[in-house]
């Protein structure tokens, strides 16, 4: 009883370990409305994922944490994408190449209590539109050793809606 | 001094009687629509064409004009047909191969009827339903028309959409003083014909037109290359490459004898000449189409299935060999024809959709004034392009296939036109974009709402 209790105490206030292979569990539920009028509201909802595809792979110590999904075929003989975000509140910078140049993405991190927030800022300079800002806030915290929970807040630009997604992943 | 005077006064009277001359306003252009069906991007030579050198006169309209390279229509035939006429999303018209639309929406013919145009459709109507004689083209603006009132491939069963008992197809005719009389059975060896005798009966219109110095709107939905795709006895085998490559010869042949009639009949300069296809390629073996570098077919909103050639050509007012990548949707043609012959056609009691892009075609301005597209499958909203962008909310490839998770998917029609790698991951911002599109479309149901399918004449709009 007393080591189920320091088991517990211990999950319960220390900064959570995401690490592990996590596989998407449950279709994404959208937290906010999704758009009215959009059937996909109705048959999938929020079906914009984690952005960290369905399959995941996290490594963590004290200092940062390291996100790795496959994207690619094999066939396309590229690696994975890795995402490293710092955990002692400086700023990561991740630059991702989906074939239209390098992408810069500027991160934060802080711990809420177990939960961890990453912050992501991009620059965007689209053909037709001024160049400007997107964030994108994740909140991963665990639900059990075996489940992580992803929830994206995607941020309005260009006078649109902020949407939100959030994702069950199930270790192994 | 006073005959002094009086010589400024005649020079005065002749100088105004001039400016009036000069100010008076012009002829107002006649227009020919030549619509073909379930024609492919992949078709054309001048779009780069996979079946050979077999389109001249559909390359030299392109040369003789603009080209659209981002032309976008609804994804089938029948919506196609009421977003085209009415200038407004499909989708608002309650638009069905079943019912066609309510006789409450306004056309291009019917708008131009109303300032004084001789307007003809002679090809494919389709806008009628399963009755088509009580939402007959007569009904809907149109002068006089020839043609089939559904579509091709009852040529095969001759069995009408609606109907069970062969023989009950027909190709038909009417005028604004006669009702819809079935000409002959539409089987076949109609099939095979009907597209010339179409533009034959274009062709008189026009020339009966202009001897009444009347300007004219010509309609000429033609028939191929839909399935069956069987082309006039002339070109049977003529091209060697297939069904389909002696069907586009027949059109770019269809389209020459529209263009040199033009011509004889000396209005070539005052004559807005538009051709555009309904939806994507065709998608039924034996005859299936070419999308050229797009995914997909007619009935899905992938790019095949949505995006067309399109051509322009308007001597001396649009710019002659113009190659464009902006956005143009049919839904534009009403608006800018409206434009173009100077006058408020428009109806103002409804939701339009359509742009006005005549100082886009003229090449006044650059960029077009379309930013987005709504991409409905029916009643489902499938995708929304926004610049570059393609944002599926409900992302289903093949036509008529099931959705394919994950259903939301975004691609940058620049990068990868195929609409293969999906970068929802790191753009997710494109969907704040898009979701405010569709948030504007939907507020404007509340003023406007759709009228629902199958809705039965008269129909008139809730007070809101």
């Amino acid at each position: 009883m007393l080591i189920a209790l320091l088991l517990f105490a211990t999950f319960s206030q220390s900064p959570a370990d995401f690490s592990g292979r996590w596989t998407l569990d449950a279709p994404v539920v959208a937290t906010t409305p999704a758009v009215p009028g959009t059937p996909a509201a109705a048959a999938a909802p929020g079906d914009m994922g984690s952005g960290w595809g369905s399959s995941l792979t996290i490594a963590q110590d004290a200092t940062r944490l390291s996100v790795e999904y496959v994207f690619f075929s094999r066939y396309d003989a590229q690696p994975p994408l890795t995402f490293v975000y710092p955990l002692d509140g400086s700023e990561g910078k991740n630059v991702v190449s989906m074939g239209r140049g390098e992408q810069i993405e500027l991160s934060r991190a802080r711990w809420d209590g177990r939960a961890l927030t990453i912050t992501t800022i991009s620059r965007v300079a689209d053909r037709g539109a001024k160049p400007f800002t997107t964030e994108v806030t994740r909140k991963l915290w665990l639900e059990s050793p075996t489940t992580m929970i992803v929830e994206v807040t995607r941020a309005g630009v260009l006078g649109g809606p902020s949407s939100t997604t959030r994702s069950v992943y199930r270790k192994g | 001094m006073k005959r002094l005077a009086g010589v400024c006064l005649v020079l005065w009277v002749g100088a105004f009687a001039m400016v009036q001359g000069q100010t008076a306003p012009p002829a107002r252009p006649n227009i020919v629509l030549m619509f073909p069906d379930n024609l492919g991007w992949g078709e054309l030579n001048v779009y780069g064409g996979v079946r050979g050198p077999i389109t001249p006169r559909l390359d030299r309209l392109a040369a003789e004009g603009l080209r659209l390279n981002n032309f976008n229509v609804e994804f089938s035939c029948t919506v196609s047909r009421a977003a085209l006429m009415t200038g407004r999303y499909a989708i608002r018209t309650g638009a069905s191969q079943a019912a066609g639309f309510t006789l409450w929406e306004v056309t291009i013919a019917e708008a131009l009827q109303s300032i004084g145009y001789a307007t003809g459709l002679f090809g494919k109507w389709h806008l009628g339903g399963d009755r088509p004689e009580n939402r007959n083209p007569s009904q809907q603006g149109f002068d006089e028309y020839y043609g089939i009132p559904r579509t091709s491939n009852e040529s095969q069963t001759t069995i009408a959409q609606g109907q069970k008992e062969p023989n009950t197809s027909f190709i038909w005719e009417g005028s604004k003083t006669t009702p819809p009389r079935n000409v002959k059975l539409f089987d076949l060896q109609a099939r095979r014909t009907v597209d010339r005798e179409s533009l034959d009966k274009s062709i008189a219109f026009m020339e009966r037109s202009v001897r009444d110095k009347t300007p004219f709107f010509v309609y000429y939905p033609m028939t191929q290359i839909h399935f069956p795709t069987l082309t006039h006895p002339d070109f049977i085998g003529k091209t060697g490459a297939g069904d389909i490559a002696d069907a586009m010869a027949e059109v770019d042949d269809n389209v020459g004898r529209m263009l040199d009639a033009i011509d004889k009949l000396g209005i070539t300069r005052n004559t807005i000449v538009f051709w555009c296809t309904d939806n994507g390629a065709e998608g039924r073996r034996p005859w299936r189409g070419s999308s050229g570098p797009w995914s997909g077919f007619y009935n899905s909103v992938m790019e095949g299935g949505i995006r067309t050639p399109c051509l322009v050509r308007w001597p001396g007012r649009i710019p002659a060999g113009r190659v464009t990548n902006e956005l143009v949707h049919e839904i534009d043609f009403f608006p800018t024809i409206a434009a173009a012959v100077g006058a408020d056609i428009l109806p103002h009691d409804r939701a339009i959709d359509g742009i006005n892009q005549l100082p886009f075609f003229e090449g006044k301005q650059q960029t077009s004034d379309r930013e987005s597209v709504l991409l409905y499958a029916n009643a489902q909203l499938r995708a929304v392009k926004w610049h570059d962008w393609k944002l599926h909310y409900v992302f289903a490839p093949e036509a008529g296939g099931p959705a394919q998770p994950p259903l939301m998917r975004l691609f940058n029609l620049l990068s990868d036109p195929k609409e293969e790698s999906d970068v929802k991951d790191s753009n997710p911002w494109v969907q704040s974009v898009t979701d405010k599109i569709v948030n504007d479309f939907v507020a404007t149901t509340r003023r406007y709402p759709h009228v629902a399918p199958n809705t039965p004449d008269p129909y008139v709009p809730p007070k809101m």
